[in-house]
């Protein structure tokens, strides 16, 4: 698309990076900002640039924060001899939501997932051991995702927490086991007919 | 007495949109016998493929959905009725790819799994790729052992699917660990623990299967033949020789080299035995058809005893190379009642037109023609 202006152009370029934004959806938001007050704007750049230069991960559970640890890290009434393992910092707040949590969280950061190149060593696996050795940790409770990957991570970090004979618990799950299930290739009769052959 | 043929499960009708060379097409279908006849390419078979479309969710010759969209249209839609016992059910499998992928519905609902839709209306199939079976390496008799034993139990469909995600995640580990370092043995561990418990039940459904296999191909067999020739089937699996852990480990460093899993329960085979010699190496082609046809019959004779519901039965193309003695001894096979509702494609009309009348059989002869088939 070109555009009368150069700086339109420009911004309409940037925003369509965002994920789920189109050229027409970025053109639209370009626009109504133009209609707004330029303090508006401002605001806006404002806030991404802060968030983007002081935005900090967790030293000890790798959960999004303003400072180096974390509000929850920091709060003295959680109880610590307790981690709870998540995949994102996303799911923090909805065990926090249900009010039924004291203890601390560790974020992974991901699921070990062979098929897309994700190792332990990509996760926050090593952290959480170290964690577990050097305070006082009774229990683990795994809250990780029913699904093929999920259920991996979770086999791996009982395996690799058992050896600090630490307790290891997991999150009673709602999700049948295989729901996911991938029906793929398995149960196709034939392979694609190329070339039929004769008796 | 309410004769057994009411109760029987089959397929009453079939309406095909946009599949294959069918614009649109309806079928009413004879309650026991349907022979479908027309020259080489008319679309025959893909009347058959719409036809296991519709009962597993697959394609009978291993197409993707893509391949069965009439040119030009957006996408195609099968369905029909499948009288169960007293129930009529409405069936339709549909595949539009601009709005959702490939779904099932029962009577209007959507099938959440299709994995839970593969065995709910049981169907055997012929065709004449099934000769593969015979010649070619393991991989096609695996095919054909897995994609009946799920149908014939669905806690096999489960640990058969779940063995290959594990699978496919072991072999990516494998060919990372080849480029990069040396392998995690806590995560390798994880894997096998998790593999084991998906093989083992598969090794023990197979061996016990196969075994409930063998004395109904041996019978069909028997049947089809006039006798004097003995036929085996042989479960082989590495399982029996050595543990899954034991058989890992010494793979192990050939694996890493490869980077694929050598060893385990995705090796199995069937040994086919004709008096007690590979079939491969001694069997003429008579003699291979006549099998073929053998172990058709008994798996569904087994799913019919298993599930005690009528597999339908898919022949394609079936008597060519059989002679007319096996052709009217299988029509008579056909004749039992546990035999179902068959479908059978055939070239000529007058070949049979005539083993229609000599055999009594009831049934209906519809004439295939490019995108059109019509009752005759
Ligand atoms: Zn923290």
């Amino acid at each position: 698309m070109h555009y009368s202006s150069k700086l339109i152009e420009r911004a309409v370029e940037e925003i369509a990076k965002l994920p789920g934004i189109g050229k027409k959806s970025a053109l639209r938001i370009v626009l109504h900002l133009l209609k707004q007050e330029p303090r508006q704007t401002h605001q806006l750049a404002e806030a991404l640039l802060q968030l983007r230069d002081h935005i900090q991960y967790c030293k000890e559970c790798h959960n999004i924060a303003d400072e180096a640890i974390c509000s929850l890290c920091s709060d003295p009434r959680r109880h610590r001899e307790t981690i709870c393992v998540v995949e994102h910092f996303k799911d923090i707040a909805a065990i926090e939501r249900t009010g039924h949590y004291q203890g601390l969280y560790h974020v992974l950061g991901g699921l070990i997932s062979p098929i897309d190149g994700v190792g332990p060593q990509d996760i926050h696996i090593e952290s959480l051991l170290q964690r577990v050795q050097k305070h006082k940790v009774e229990e683990v409770i795994l809250a990780l995702s029913s699904t093929m990957e999920g259920d991996t991570t979770a086999f791996y970090l009982t395996k690799r927490l058992k050896e600090l004979q630490v307790k290891v618990t997991a999150l009673a799950r709602g999700v049948p086991i295989g729901s996911e299930l991938e029906f793929t290739d398995e149960l196709t009769l034939a392979r694609s007919l190329l070339g039929r052959v004769e008796f | 007495m309410p004769s057994k043929l009411d109760s029987m499960t089959h397929l009453k009708n079939i309406s095909l949109t946009d599949f294959k060379s069918y614009a649109s097409l309806k079928l009413s279908f004879h309650e026991k016998l349907n022979i479908l006849v027309g020259q080489n390419g008319v679309g025959k078979t893909n009347l058959l493929e719409a036809i296991y479309w519709l009962l597993t969710g697959k394609s009978l010759q291993g197409h993707s959905e893509r391949h069965a969209i009439r040119y030009g249209s957006e996408g195609w839609s099968v369905e029909g009725e499948i009288a169960e016992e007293e129930r009529l059910h409405h069936v339709r499998c549909a595949f539009y790819p601009k709005q959702d992928r490939k779904a099932v519905f029962i009577d209007g609902s959507r099938v959440e799994r299709l994995l839970d839709y593969y065995g709910r209306f049981p169907v055997v199939s012929f065709t004449p790729n099934d000769i593969d079976l015979i010649r070619e390496a393991a991989e096609q008799r695996r095919r054909t052992m897995d994609a009946f034993f799920a149908q014939l139990s669905q806690e096999y469909a489960v640990h058969l699917v779940q063995y290959h995600a594990l699978l496919r995640r072991r072999n990516a580990l494998l060919k990372q660990w080849r480029e990069q370092h040396a392998p995690d043995v806590a995560l390798l561990e994880v894997f096998h623990m998790r593999m084991e418990q998906e093989a083992y039940p598969l090794y023990d459904l197979r061996r016990r299967f196969t075994g409930e296999l063998n004395p109904l191909v041996s019978f069909y067999y028997e049947k089809l033949s006039g006798g004097k020739e003995f036929i085996k089937i042989e479960y082989r699996s590495q399982l029996s020789e050595a543990s899954l852990q034991q058989l890992w480990q010494e793979s192990l460093p050939t694996d890493l080299k490869m980077g694929f899993t050598s060893k385990g329960i995705h090796r199995d085979d069937w040994l086919l035995l004709l008096n007690d010699v590979p079939m491969k190496w001694s069997s003429s082609q008579g003699q291979r058809k006549t099998f073929l046809v053998a172990l058709k019959l008994a798996m569904s004779d087994l799913l019919f005893r298993r599930k005690q519901q009528n597999p339908l039965l898919l022949l394609d193309d079936i008597f060519d190379k059989l002679d007319a003695e096996r052709v009217s001894a299988l029509l008579q096979l056909v004749r039992q009642q546990r035999l179902g509702q068959v479908f059978i494609t055939d070239t000529e009309p007058e070949r049979m037109q005539r083993l229609l009348a000599e055999s009594h059989l009831p049934g209906a002869l519809f004439e295939v023609k490019q995108g059109r088939a019509v009752q005759l």
